[in-house]
């Protein structure tokens, strides 16, 4: 059979105001991507404001970004953040319980909240003109939910958190015992999330809610954004309304900074649980604090993901199961490569082909034609992403000093040197974690014993070829040296 | 794992459960530091913006080609991406029940090779944009494709290819049965699957074709032949039954003049009509026991019969849903009782799903494992409620405004699924115009009539996937008989 290739086109991107150089073999494809201009602002009381207006939507978007996460849970505190995120909810000195949300739902908006580890992020939707309307449930939220906290929704909003743990991660210890690893004891991303049984969030007071709440949820702490149809003169007339004259306590906010970390040398992390597959993950820790690392991330990302990863397991597995992830937080990022393995699949193998992939991106540029294709799905996938607006306010929100195409524009700009020396730096072979997930269930246990996550046991090993460590000590601050090099 | 011989066991969790903690400070008062605070700005939500430009609504533009295929168009400027779908209400899962899998399959080795105009065969297709995807679902066959817009013209000749000329040989089939067999494979180790065939089975029996099970399908699917196949394309990929669907930055008369040229020459007049098995749903209501949960929740799901998406009562379930278990996070019902009074569940979700010939209300949400009995005890006495009580004026106007709002998505990605499942599921122009009057003029007791008429509170179908210990005693004090069904999960 001959096979001929139907060459469609591999066209590159060139929008307006989207800087691209042209491939020789390549044609020149012209979009008209909206330019939007996104104006900047702060009020007197220091809250930042961006205002990204788009004529062609029916919605307008907002999102309040405030500078607390669950790296910012005082120790023995787990979850406060969270909490208190959920307790935002629950009424303010002019709304009951709830009413935040149904007061939006009632003219057809939705709303929501987000708590990552560096931020905690509100967002509302709703028809253009219900604008006003947006702004003060906002502004109330921000001013004044301290007065309309009740020590009788804490517990049932514990629980609730509670719940929300459970449904997303069935393996919470072993990811909590990871994150204990990854970074040193005092960093503010070492005590990671519990989502087991933590009874101590059951004793948090509602004055543990207010102070942290006091203490972060104030404007000069805040960013405050708004996309889609409005009009930016109006907008900011109503936002120096609401909340112009918001105030906060007079103490300075005290926030521990983030010291972005690299492992010193290979940590091995073997975790027994009863999950169905094995699974094999390799992370990198990468400080990451600019545009142009997380547009080299993020294209490393489509790139092994997109299918050398599957390439690289041919012959090896036939799982599906393959997994890159990029988690970006401030002035790091996490890389994640996993495979959950096939019965039968053997693991070293498997970890020969993940190594494969990293090596191959290491020892020459991509070639073009590849990265043109990763670039354009990229691209498709990023603009698709515009679709939601509230995605775009929080996005916006949590990397507030970027443009919503501001990471398209870069993405667009690397070669594939620029992602040969990513691989190298990014990536390398000797500092890195290696998580191996092993099922600890018999043939003959199938569906025969309640299963519990109590089972799950958490080994630490040796490095290879090396004495045994004990602790969190293969990873180091920045520019510290590395204790397992 | 031999190559790890020397473990050093440490329990890192218990370690990291230390939960030494110093009190901390208390918050200072008073709380607000805003000046005025109930100043009037403050007290209540201010009047929506007169705006003087109202956003417009981008329509449908249609074409039916002579060969009858039907072109659907909405221009909708912005970004510059074009979604296009080639649409087949025709080829479903089941439309040929001799052949279980086999639209899914035919769909899948669509992608796996085309003629060119030279006879050559491309395995090849390399667009502006993604990579064409298939689906199939009950109700027939979808092949999409997203692109940027200047490269529409591309995109529907790729999509006309895929679905013309498929090359259909034996590498291309038999491809895609292994990928097939494999999805099976993959799809019965998750819980949504396992439910899937629990649900079908509880509510129309458990001999009904949809509720067959992945070794079944995958066995079946493994047997076709490369005739079959071909056999079935000639049958179901045919205009009469197909359509054309493009949204986003696109000007709707380039679009039909380029479909025209792709699919106007298309012949037709073999196709057959769909014919599925009919439904009957169960006399007997049903409590469900499946064995796969590995942790300390359960996953729930609470199954009502509805009427089909003609029937007269059927924007009522619409907003039965809305109000018993919509998508407001602080008000439906079940949403009120068990997350905000009890505190039992992180969300409740409802929907209702859509078959050929019928309905089902879908109520979907986790609980601890202790909180099962009274999530469901809970939920039955909602249902009582409205049915003695019918529902309030406010939330009727909130489920309202809610399932109006989904018809009028600003977004290109749900304006095109919707008008995809329209028109597989072969409603009519005017459906959408006929159910927003429907909707506008339903009332408290349209609601309590349909619950009252349909829903039996002391018979919903219960379906319980977690772990044998905790749940079937659940469910056991439920009070009813709990068939347990043992759901092989592992490799």
């Amino acid at each position: 059979m001959r096979q001929v290739t139907a060459y469609w086109g591999l066209l590159l991107l060139a929008a307006a105001g989207l800087a691209v150089e042209a491939q020789a073999q390549s044609k020149r494809l012209s979009l008209n991507v909206p330019a939007l201009e996104s104006q900047r602002f702060s009020l007197p009381n220091g809250l930042r404001v961006v205002l990204e207006a788009d004529p062609s939507r029916r919605d307008v978007a907002l999102a309040v970004a405030y500078g607390v996460g669950s790296r910012d849970d005082p120790p023995g505190y787990q979850e406060l953040a969270h909490i208190a995120e959920h307790m935002a909810f629950q009424g303010s000195r002019h709304l009951e319980a709830g009413e935040v949300l149904s007061l939006l739902e009632d003219v057809g908006g939705k709303g929501g909240a987000l708590t990552f580890p560096d931020q905690t992020v509100y967002h509302m939707v709703v028809a253009a003109p219900h604008l006003p309307r947006l702004l003060w449930l906002e502004s109330e939220r921000m001013a004044f939910t301290l007065e309309g906290l009740r020590a009788e929704r804490l517990k049932d909003e514990v629980r609730v958190v509670r719940s929300e743990l459970r449904e997303r991660s069935s393996l919470g210890v072993m990811w909590q015992a990871v994150q204990r690893t990854m970074f040193p004891v005092g960093h503010p991303y070492h005590q990671g999330r519990d989502y087991e049984k933590n009874k101590a969030v059951e004793d948090y007071s509602i004055a543990d809610v207010r102070w942290l709440m006091q203490e972060y949820y104030r404007p000069s702490n805040a960013t405050l954004v708004l996309v889609g149809n409005f009009a930016p003169v109006q907008a900011r007339v109503l936002i120096e309304q609401y909340f112009g004259a918001i105030g906060e306590v007079e103490r300075p906010l005290q926030r521990t900074a983030v010291v972005p970390v690299e492992f010193g040398g290979v940590q091995q992390l073997l975790f027994q649980a009863p999950v169905f597959r094995d699974a094999i993950t390799l992370v990198w820790a990468v400080p990451c604090g600019d545009l142009r690392c997380r547009a080299r991330l993020s294209l490393l990302e489509r790139l092994v993901g997109g299918g050398r990863l599957r390439s690289a397991l041919d012959g090896v597995s036939d799982s599906t199961h393959t997994q890159v992830e990029v988690d970006i937080r401030a002035e790091q990022a996490l890389v994640y490569l996993s495979v959950k393995l096939d019965k039968g699949d053997e693991m070293t193998a498997v970890l020969q082909a993940l190594d494969k992939v990293v090596r191959d991106l290491q020892q020459a540029p991509v070639p073009t034609d590849e990265l043109d294709t990763v670039r354009l799905g990229f691209a498709m996938d990023f603009l698709n992403g515009q679709e939601s607006l509230v995605d775009r306010a929080v996005l916006l929100a949590r990397y507030a000093h970027y443009g919503s195409y501001d990471l398209l524009r870069e993405v667009l700009r690397l070669n594939g040197a620029d992602l040969q020396e990513a691989a190298r730096a990014y990536l390398p072979a000797g500092r890195r974690l290696e998580i191996y997930l092993e099922s600890n269930v018999r043939a003959d246990e199938e569906g025969q014993q309640e299963k519990s996550l109590g089972n799950l046991q958490v080994r630490q090993l040796g490095l290879p070829g090396g004495a045994a460590r004990e602790g969190h000590h293969a990873v180091a601050p920045r520019g510290a040296g590395g204790a397992g090099r | 794992m031999k190559r790890f011989g020397l473990f050093v066991v440490a329990t890192l969790w218990l370690q990291a459960c230390g939960h030494a903690r110093a009190p901390l400070p208390l918050p200072e008062v008073p709380f607000s530091r805003t000046p005025d605070p109930d100043a009037a700005f403050r007290r209540k939500p201010p009047e929506p913006l007169a705006l003087g430009s109202v956003w417009q609504e981008p329509r449908v533009q249609r074409r039916t080609l002579p060969n009858g295929m039907e072109l659907m168009v909405v221009e909708q400027p912005g970004l510059p991406v074009a979604r296009i779908r080639y649409l087949n209400r025709v080829a479903g899962r089941f439309t040929d029940p001799e052949h279980p899998g086999i639209a899914r399959v035919t769909a899948s080795s669509l992608l796996n090779g085309t003629m060119l105009p030279n006879n050559q065969v491309s395995t090849h297709l390399t667009v502006v944009g993604q990579s064409p995807w298939v689906s199939t679902s009950l109700f027939g066959t979808e092949v999409g494709i997203s692109v940027f817009s200047p490269a529409t013209e591309s995109g529907i000749e790729a999509l006309a290819r895929v679905v013309r000329y498929p090359v259909l040989d034996t590498r291309a089939v038999t491809g895609a049965i292994e990928h097939n067999v494999r999805r099976e494979y993959e799809n019965s180790k998750t819980v949504e699957r396992a439910v899937h065939g629990l649900k079908i089975g509880t509510l129309y029996g458990w001999g009904h074709l949809w509720a067959m099970g992945a070794p079944a399908l995958q066995e079946a699917v493994r047997s076709l032949e490369v005739q079959q196949v071909r056999s079935f394309y000639t049958a179901t990929y045919q205009p009469e039954h197909s359509a054309l669907v493009v949204v986003g930055d696109v000007a709707a008369d380039q679009v039909f003049a380029w479909a025209t040229a792709q699919f106007g020459g298309w012949q037709g007049g073999l196709a057959r009509n769909p014919v599925h098995q009919p439904l009957v749903s169960q006399a007997q209501s049903r409590m469900v026991h499946a064995v796969y949960s590995i942790g300390d929740q359960t996953t729930l799901r609470v199954l009502v019969p509805a009427v089909e998406v003609n029937h007269p009562d059927f924007p009522a379930f619409e907003l039965l849903r809305e109000i018993f278990v919509g998508s407001s996070l602080f008000k439906s019902r079940a949403v009120v009782a068990l997350r905000h009074q009890q505190g039992s569940t992180y969300g409740v979700t409802g929907e209702l799903v859509r078959v050929p010939g019928g309905a089902y209300l879908q109520i979907a949400l986790a609980v601890d494992n202790d909180g099962l009995t009274e999530a469901v005890r809970t939920l039955r006495k909602e249902i009582k409620r409205i049915a003695a009580e019918g529902v309030g004026q406010g939330e009727l106007d909130r489920a309202r405004r809610a399932c109006l709002a989904a018809l009028h998505t600003g977004r290109t990605g749900e304006r095109i699924e919707l008008l995809s499942s329209r028109f597989l599921q072969g409603l009519s122009e005017g459906s959408v115009r006929e159910f927003e009057e429907r909707i506008a003029t339903l009332g408290s007791e349209d609601i309590r009539r349909v619950v009252a008429k349909y829903v039996e509170p002391e018979r919903l179908d219960v379906i319980a996937v977690g772990n044998t210990y905790a749940t079937i005693r659940s469910l056991q004090r439920i009070g009813r008989r709990v068939d347990e069904y043992y759901v092989k999960t592992k490799d």
